[in-house]
């Protein structure tokens, strides 16, 4: 049986790939999909842990996450696609008009 | 006829001219402004004839309960009119000679494009003197005063920079002429509220019979009060009337139209302060010091007058500072308690001063708006009949016999002679300057080659008719006081002598001969003067010290700049920075606090990327925190 302490490890990596992807990436799209991946680590953590402790209460709250972020896909993406129509791009960097 | 038809007329002629201006084309409104002047005339003459007794008419009660007098009970201020042979006299100089420069004003104002405005102005003046002079008590009289006050302010800036004939330059410097005769009355109107709250103090009532029918309860009041009322009357006087130390507005006044310099600025409005004191007269009879003081005032006014009017370039700046030098006459007149004297020449004053007005607003009109005297000269060949009435107006105020001015100056100069020989020996130098700066400018103007470059011609029957009159009556409006040493009646003195008091002359008629062959004498050694000094075209033969002293009329002008103006710019110029002191400290609060707030701007970059750096940093510390918290500190 693999140990709790693998999957915590393997949900940290990926975790921190998320996070580099969301502060190197550029493109709205690569982003979106880079914070997906750092909500899907969280996830693995939680069932890791529900496991761990034979406890269900900790895959209730990974079902309401994985809700959560078909939501906020559906919202996300269209967010995005309205910017490019409006932008005719998707640079992180040159929506800066909430500059202060 | 009821007295209120007076000032109605022409205030109807006002408020139609001024409401329905424009309905009036050509010189429509002249004439009606004309006529409504005319009426008045006739009805001044219709009361004037039938005056047996001084009428008293109280209109209504202006202000009920005004006050409560030493018993208790409410006393009321009523509007009142009040026409004894003094007021009379004033009332027909008012409207007659008012009406003659109406009628002067139809062809002079001719194709301005305020005419009718003018007109509306005109009549106004004319109703506020009225009330002036008739007023029945002496808030009313003040109404009056500011209501010609305002006339004169309206009339000397009437080409003000907007003013589509005016230059702008010229226009500006003529709104400050305007504003300086406003500003300066001001400070003599105090004295007149001063004088009114006194009487009103010492005696309960303001109303001017009641008080003169007071007679030697009048006296009941403490001296120092009298001599106090008096002084601030004086102020008041002063400052209307532009004699010393208020006069400079007056010399300046002359930016205004040449009627109007004409009919306000010599013949009446400034003669209201010469009838103030005369109306007052029972209380200045009480008030030795201050009635020496009044003779003084006018006396030196007369001899600044006169200096200053020595070496002036402009034809009408001539004529105003003569006007202020034969105000100092009746100043000094009406101060030697010889009323009738001062009335007497004011009515001969402004006969001629008027006519001399006139005379000279037809030269400036033939020449284009020319004023400059050194760029006239030789025009008695090309106006002849303006040439006839000026020479008229020139022997007139140099007191060469027949003429009116001969018997006035001659009355006022016995008087001084009778009372104080230092104000008389000043009555004969003045005479002396008179007849020299008159015959200067009559000189330059009239005689000599042509020195300008326009083509100067005759004005109209409109404007030659009203110069006809006035000759006229300058000519024989002396025989109406004719002295007794000449065989005649005093008639005017009189007539006059039912309302104020008149002194018997004491001086007997050998005496009285010579001091007319001094005055007469004098008055042709100042003619003859001029005539030696400027017959041929010279233009400059005083001293340079003198001329620059004159011209600058004894730099009591550059005195108040000094003294008055500068200073109050000074202190304006003070609170300004004050101001932007506190302006620029509130500014720099708010400069600073915004400036703090972009310091902190910074954060909010508007770069997600760099958001999502601080919300990876904050949740590092936030972790950090109760790992080792978790752990059991750092220890």
């Amino acid at each position: 049986m693999v140990s709790t302490g693998s999957y915590i490890a393997l949900s940290g990596i990926l975790f921190a790939i998320g996070m580099f992807g969301v502060l190197t990436r550029r493109t709205a799209v690569m982003v979106f999909l880079s914070v997906e991946l750092m909500l899907n680590a969280a996830n693995l953590s939680l069932v890791a842990f529900a496991r761990a402790w034979g406890d269900l209460s900790a895959q209730t709250a990974v079902f309401i996450v994985m809700t959560l972020a078909a939501a906020e896909v559906a919202i996300g993406l269209a967010i995005i696609v309205a910017i490019f129509r409006k932008r005719e791009t998707t640079d992180v960097d040159a929506l800066a008009a909430m500059k202060g | 006829m009821p007295l209120y038809l007076l000032p109605l007329f022409p205030l109807i002629g006002f408020a139609l001219l001024i409401l329905f201006g424009r309905f009036f084309k050509g010189a429509a409104g002249g004439i009606l402004g004309t006529v409504a002047v005319a009426l008045s005339f006739v009805v001044a003459l219709v009361n004037v004839l039938n005056l047996p007794a001084p009428v008293h008419e109280v209109l209504w009660t202006w202000l009920p309960g005004m006050a409560k007098n030493a018993a208790g009970q409410a006393v009321n201020l009523p509007v009142g009119f009040y026409l004894d042979r003094l007021s009379a006299l004033m009332t027909l100089i008012i409207t007659g000679v008012g009406t003659l420069i109406h009628v002067y004003s139809i062809s002079y104002m001719h194709g301005d494009a305020r005419f009718n405005r003018f007109f509306a102005f005109l009549n106004f003046f004319v109703a506020m003197m009225l009330i002036l002079v008739m007023a029945d008590s002496y808030p009313l009289m003040f109404v009056g005063w500011e209501g010609v006050g305002t006339a004169s302010y309206l009339l000397i800036g009437f080409w003000f920079a907007g003013h589509r004939d005016a230059q702008p330059a010229e226009g500006v410097s003529n709104s400050n002429a305007a504003r300086k005769a406003f500003i300066m009355n001001r400070v003599g109107d105090l004295g007149f509220m001063l004088g009114m709250f006194l009487i009103y103090k010492a005696y309960g009532t303001l109303i001017i019979p009641d008080l003169a029918a007071m007679g030697g309860a009048l006296a009941n009041a403490q001296r120092s009060i009298i001599e106090l009322i008096c002084l601030f009357l004086l102020v008041g006087a002063v400052g209307k009337s532009g004699q010393l130390p208020l006069t400079t507005w007056l010399p300046d006044a002359m930016a205004g139209p040449t009627p109007v310099s004409a009919l306000i600025h010599a013949a009446t409005m400034v003669t209201a302060g010469v009838y103030l004191i005369a109306r007052t007269h029972f209380l200045y009879d009480l008030a030795p010091t201050a009635s020496t003081w009044v003779a003084w005032v006018g006396g030196l006014t007369a001899l600044y007058g006169a200096i200053s009017a020595l070496n002036q370039y402009d034809i009408k700046k001539i004529l105003a500072y003569s006007t202020v030098s034969q105000l100092g006459y009746m100043f000094m007149a009406v101060g030697l308690h010889a009323y009738a004297a001062g009335v007497f020449h004011l009515l001969t004053h402004a006969f001629f001063k008027a006519l001399l007005f006139l005379a000279a607003g037809a030269v400036i009109h033939a020449l284009h708006e020319e004023q400059d005297v050194r760029k006239m000269g030789g025009l008695s060949r090309v106006m002849p009949f303006t040439h006839v009435v000026s020479a008229i107006g020139v022997l007139a105020i140099a007191g060469i016999p027949i003429w009116a001015g001969f018997f006035s100056k001659d009355s006022i100069l016995t008087a001084a002679y009778e009372h104080n020989w230092a104000l008389y020996l000043i009555g004969v130098v003045v005479a002396l300057l008179t007849a020299f700066y008159m015959g200067r400018w009559y000189f330059l103007v009239w005689q000599g080659q042509y020195r300008g470059h326009a083509h100067p011609h005759e004005g109209g029957a409109l404007l030659n008719a009203p110069l006809g009159v006035l000759a006229a009556l300058a000519t024989l409006g002396g025989f109406l006081n004719i002295p007794s040493f000449l065989g005649g009646h005093q008639a005017l003195s009189t007539w006059l002598g039912a309302v104020l008091p008149v002194e018997a002359g004491e001086i007997g008629h050998a005496t009285e001969w010579g001091l007319t062959l001094v005055a007469v004498l004098v008055g042709v050694l100042g003619l003859g003067l001029a005539y030696v000094l400027y017959t041929r075209n010279r233009l400059t033969d005083a001293p340079a010290f003198i001329r620059e002293a004159s011209t600058r009329s004894l730099y009591l002008d550059d005195l108040y700049g000094n003294v008055v103006s500068r200073p109050a710019a000074g202190i304006a110029a003070g609170l300004d920075t004050f101001d932007r002191g506190v302006d620029g400290t509130i500014e720099g609060v708010g400069g600073n606090v915004s400036g703090l707030g972009r310091l902190v701007t910074f954060w909010q970059s508007g770069f997600v990327r760099s958001y999502a750096v601080s919300m990876l940093l904050g949740t590092t510390v936030i972790l950090g925190y109760w790992a080792v918290k978790a752990l059991g500190g750092l220890t």
